[in-house]
């Protein structure tokens, strides 16, 4: 007997933009940073599998829910809405919760790389923002899911999702962890997302803001760091 | 504003202080105050920067309390604020406090902003907000320490929240916003990625510092320091976290001491109330 294979629950292409845009093999240079981590781990902070769950669980509910998460979400209603004035605002605001040099850099390196690419994938209006001081990640991922018509609850579910994936992987390299250690801290952490992606399109302008402060001394440590892998 | 209607729980107390430029120094052109906030009288220790003393409510602050504190200071002058007495914010029966503090630098002016800790008590529920705004190239060195529970851990911070907030903008656009969510019980307060169990903590702030003014104040740090420097902008932003205001205190006033001369060409001059 042969059962017809339907099409409908074939993943539309927003869906696949998606995949894309998250990969670890978008050319942004995401594996360059550890955010921290690195120092965390040399100063015995993080030293396995559920030292690494902890640090970065606590990272996503007290920085990527309250921060860079309803941000992403404002930043695509004012693509959507061609809003300028809005997409300054919250622009700025992304940057100035970047609380270390180190941190700030990695987001405008990374927002940078993703103009450049943007532009030639035919999304013109991007290479705007390849510039230095006024620009972010989430700004440039909020571009790409507007245009590519990405629902918001799953781009911000796949923007922490991307982040939470290179973090692994620089702790499997730093801590280090074997592969499958890595592998059950995302499919743990992986679980949480739709719980925090929830809680983060749920929060009022008022109610935003959060910080890390033990990775905030840690990234400010780590631009001075002796030996390094990752870049400050 | 006036006066809190009778029904309305706690202090309803403000204070406005604005400095100017009087020829060679700076004078209060401007004070204000309604409920138990005030300002002593300006003391001059060194030449042209007027150094003022806030004093908080006697009582500390308590649950449904609103305060709201603003600064002007206008180009040219020089301000110097610090506070004879710790802040302390008390355990709570449920009504939120709610504590303000606006610091306006003109364009060309000076405001160092250096108050003794504020202590929130277990049991407290508070809502802090500290927003810098700078005008042009307005100069600004300030610090805020606080410390959760009692001292020596008499009385930890078992329950309760303090909701701080800082904001620093140079002509509208933010340079540094942070939020720390303190709610006792949670990681923030205990995880690596928090304070790490710190019974306090604390952030400097300055203006106008380049990577030589960031090397300086990383000189500083005690080897065995939860600490961290660094530079945003042109802010530089030291963090600490470590148990009591003293320890706090003695490297806040070492950087200051270091920053001043480089950020605002003045030696340190410390307010005589910090030698009593």
């Amino acid at each position: 007997m042969v059962t017809a294979i339907t099409t409908t629950t074939m993943p539309d292409p927003a869906t696949l933009r998606l995949w894309q845009l998250i990969s670890p093999t978008l050319p942004v240079g995401a594996y360059a940073y550890s955010a921290g981590l690195e120092t965390a781990v040399a100063d015995g902070a993080v030293r396995d599998g559920p030292g690494l769950g902890d640090w970065l669980a606590g990272q996503a509910q007290a920085l990527l829910v309250p921060v860079d998460l309803p941000a992403l979400a404002r930043l695509m209603r004012a693509w959507t809405a061609g809003d300028a004035e809005a997409l300054g605002y919250w622009t700025d605001w992304l940057r100035a919760a970047r609380e270390t040099a180190e941190l700030r850099a990695e987001d405008e390196h990374m927002g940078r790389a993703l103009a450049r690419l943007l532009v030639s994938l035919g999304e013109n209006d991007a290479g705007d923002w390849d510039a230095p001081g006024r620009t972010s990640w989430a700004t440039l991922f909020a571009l790409a899911a507007s245009r590519w018509d990405i629902g918001v609850e799953d781009a911000a579910a796949g923007y922490l999702w991307a982040w939470l994936e290179n973090q692994v992987a620089a702790g499997v390299k730093l801590i280090p962890l074997g592969q499958s250690a890595g592998q059950r801290v995302l499919f743990e952490l992986g679980a949480r997302a739709p719980e925090w992606t929830r809680a983060a399109l749920g929060l009022a302008d008022e109610a935003l803001g959060g910080s890390a402060p033990g990775v905030a001394i840690a990234s400010s440590r780590h631009e001075t760091q002796y030996t390094r892998l990752f870049r400050s | 504003m006036s006066a809190a209607p009778a029904s309305a729980p706690g202090w309803r107390a403000g204070l406005e202080l604005g400095f100017g430029r009087d020829g060679s120094r700076t004078i209060p052109v401007h004070r204000r105050h309604f409920g138990p906030l005030r300002v002593q009288k300006a003391f001059y220790p060194e030449p042209g920067v007027c150094h003022s003393y806030i004093l908080h409510p006697p009582g500390g602050v308590v649950g449904g309390d609103r305060l709201n504190t603003t600064v002007d200071v206008a180009g040219d002058a020089h301000a110097l604020i610090t506070t004879p007495g710790a802040n302390k914010f008390y355990r709570s029966g449920g009504p939120v406090a709610c504590q303000r503090q606006t610091l306006r630098v003109a364009d060309g002016g000076t405001l160092e902003w250096l108050p003794l800790e504020q202590i929130v008590f277990d049991g407290a529920q508070a809502e802090a907000t500290l927003a810098v705004e700078l005008a042009g190239d307005a100069r600004f060195i300030g610090w805020e320490v606080t410390c959760l529970g009692r001292p020596a851990g008499a009385l930890p911070f078992v329950s309760g929240r303090f909701d701080a907030r800082l904001r620093i903008h140079r002509d509208g656009r933010p340079l540094l916003h942070e939020r720390n969510d303190l709610a006792a019980g949670s990681g923030l307060l205990s995880a690596p990625w928090g304070l790490g169990g710190a019974e306090a903590t604390a952030i400097l702030l300055a203006t106008g510092a380049d990577d030589a003014a960031v090397t300086a104040v990383r000189e500083l740090l005690p080897a065995d320091a939860v600490a961290g420097v660094t530079r945003l902008d042109d802010v530089l932003v030291l963090r600490w976290a470590g148990d009591g205001a003293e320890a706090a205190f003695a490297l806040l006033r070492s950087a200051w001491a270091t920053l001043r001369p480089r950020l605002l060409d003045r030696p340190a001059c410390e307010p005589r109330i910090w030698r009593t």
